[in-house]
């Protein structure tokens, strides 16, 4: 009672409807609904009858929609320029990513490895090929340590990839060493990620991933039989393997240094409830949900067809429904995907991740080196060079320079081509400011960089995924929207 | 808008608006959308611009749909092109403010 004498009612505020748009764009959310943003990714969700009204002022709007559309930045009085600013300083943290270029770098230690996943994207080699021809030299790692040196960022990821990347576990010491004096002496700041099927660890590899802080990162596809049959192995061990490293992880390391992302197959569709189950069994917390992607090998074996984005939807519905009800009932789990993406949307933040960037990722925030010592723009630009599409080799650190391999025209060519912000359909989408350009991905299924997105099925998981969120965030109940609140990383 | 009613003869569909309602930039954005069920062909002539709307192979959609959501994408169309036109200098400004005192603006 107190504080209503003290606080006048709001009949006495009244809101200003002689307002001016910003710039904002729109997209259908469902039959009824759109969603709007405005540059910097604000959003909301009106009828259609609202948005007709809100631009072309054809009917007054109530004044609580008045009230958020100038609280979220959509409009504004016409004359205050602190909108017009605050806007200008959101834009301005959303793109500060470009100062760090290039922040993540990717190290193919050897093409060799113990699997022989159905869907591997690479040229994998066997356990018994000569390891002089398939694995990173010591001389050639030392070029591509001098290489990632010499990018700007502040902050340096080394990511170790493979074919199984701890069967050149003495190159991933030599870089780590070396770049550990590099970073002492240059006031870098550096992170590691081993990504790892982990059947080769063992006590020497834990101690050194603990005194440096290494990260692990894994694949688990899912219960016994479905990874295995995903990811067959000699003597169909894989999971046992997988569970016993994961374990072995953390207890020695601890939790937050490892975390495993699945790969959907055609035949992990179904088991949505499975995979996840078994990401809770092993005390995961975190779990990605990937589809197949269309790159490399993946599409030459003919794994691509077997199900579309449409059905990889589905499957990304009922997991995300089904992690949602293991939270309330108590059991924390994110899903990564939806996590990068609801930063996007309630955040000023971007976190970089590189397909969903625009500018592109790929050579921007990401570069990838083969064990041969070729430079890729991406993982995807290396996996389509092994089915002979070579486009996206920037160089090889044996031959070129860093200013001749970032240099590379074709890839700066393609950047320049693929901005969203300029590309159809992209221009107008309400969701471009969470979206990205994929050129590697487009170059890949429509051989264009830019793509017609119509077409693209880059554009159609995104859009469902958006779509999907938006709406959770928009028509759940609070404790499920509190949820995915807490997903976005402030 | 000029309607001449949509011809569907062999999933093909003819679609007239009058340009001083539409720009063909507006009609060009609006096909744009429905370039995966059909091709198109525009030719604009004193007051009228035309569509003419031919539907692809194993098309999901009809040349008859296509020309219905077509004109509901016009209206969005020429939505956003008021907003383009209203937020000019607001766009102009809000990235004059992200790129002040910065090396890239002197
Ligand atoms: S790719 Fe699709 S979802 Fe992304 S901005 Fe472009 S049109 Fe929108």
């Amino acid at each position: 009672m107190a504080l209503m004498k003290r606080f006048k009612s709001s009949d006495n505020f009244p809101v200003n409807s002689e307002y001016k748009l910003l710039p904002i764009r729109f997209t259908e959310l469902d039959n009824e609904r759109v969603v709007i943003t405005n540059m910097v990714g604000e959003h909301i969700v009106v009828s259609q009858d609202s948005l007709n009204s809100l631009i072309t002022r054809s009917k007054p709007l109530d004044d609580s929609l008045l009230a958020e559309l100038y609280s979220k930045h959509i409009i504004y009085d016409g004359v205050s320029q602190l909108p017009l600013k605050l806007s200008g300083l959101k834009y301005r943290t959303k793109i500060a990513r470009l100062k760090n270029f290039t922040a993540l770098h990717m190290v193919v230690t050897t093409l060799r490895c113990d699997y022989t996943c159905h869907y591997c994207q690479v040229s994998r080699q066997n356990l018994s090929s000569d390891n002089s021809q398939f694995d990173m030299t010591v001389e050639t790692a030392d070029k591509v340590l001098n290489l990632i040196f010499k990018s700007p960022a502040k902050a340096l990821k080394i990511e170790f990839q493979g074919g199984e990347s701890l069967l050149n576990f003495d190159v991933i010491k030599h870089i780590v060493l070396n770049a550990e004096i590099r970073a002492e002496t240059e006031g870098r700041n550096m992170q590691y990620v081993i990504a790892t099927n982990l059947s080769p660890l063992n006590d020497e590899i834990l101690e050194f991933c603990k005194l440096y802080r290494i990260y692990i990162s894994t694949s688990l596809d899912g219960p016994f039989k479905l990874h295995n049959r995903n990811r067959p192995r000699p003597g169909n061990n894989g999971h046992q393997l997988t569970v016993a490293a994961i374990d072995k992880v953390k207890s020695h390391i601890g939790i937050d240094h490892i975390s495993a992302l699945m790969t959907t197959s055609g035949r992990s569709l179904d088991f949505s409830k499975e995979i996840i189950d078994e990401y809770i069994k092993n005390g995961l917390h975190a779990i990605f949900l990937r589809p197949l992607s269309p790159y490399g090998f993946a599409v030459t074996k003919g794994h691509i067809n077997r199900y579309d984005t449409e059905k990889w939807l589905d499957f990304f519905k009922e997991s995300l429904s089904y992690i949602i009800e293991v939270n309330k009932q108590g059991y924390p789990l994110i899903e990564q995907y939806s996590s990068l993406i609801l930063t996007k949307i309630l955040t000023a933040r971007d976190l970089g991740y590189v397909d969903l960037q625009s500018p592109a990722g790929a050579m921007i925030s990401g570069i990838i080196y083969n064990y041969d010592g070729d430079v890729y723009a991406s993982d995807e630009a290396r996996m389509q060079a092994e089915i002979g599409h070579t486009e996206f080799r920037l160089g090889n650190v044996n031959e070129n320079t860093y200013e001749e391999i970032i240099g590379n025209e074709f890839m700066l060519d393609s950047i320049e081509k693929s901005f969203a912000i300029s590309s159809p359909q992209c221009t107008d989408c309400a969701f471009l400011p969470y979206c990205g350009s994929d050129p590697v991905y487009h170059l890949a299924t429509q051989n264009d960089v830019v793509g017609n997105k119509q077409l693209s099925g880059f554009c159609k998981k995104n859009i469902g995924i958006f779509k999907l969120l938006i709406t959770l965030l928009e028509d759940s109940d609070l404790h499920t929207k509190r949820i995915l609140k807490s997903w976005a990383r402030y | 808008m000029i309607e001449i009613p949509s011809i569907d003869l062999n999933n093909k569909a003819l679609l007239v608006v009058s340009n001083t309602t539409y720009t063909m930039q507006n009609v060009e954005s609006a096909s744009y959308r429905f370039t995966g069920f059909a091709s198109f062909n525009f030719l604009e002539k004193d007051t009228e611009i035309k569509i003419e709307i031919e539907c692809l192979p194993n098309s999901d959609l009809t040349a008859n749909d296509i020309y219905h959501l077509l004109k509901n994408q016009l209206l969005s169309e020429s939505l956003r092109q008021k907003i383009a036109d209203q937020t000019e200098t607001e766009r102009n400004l809000i990235l004059a403010y992200a790129f002040s005192n910065t090396a890239l603006v002197k």
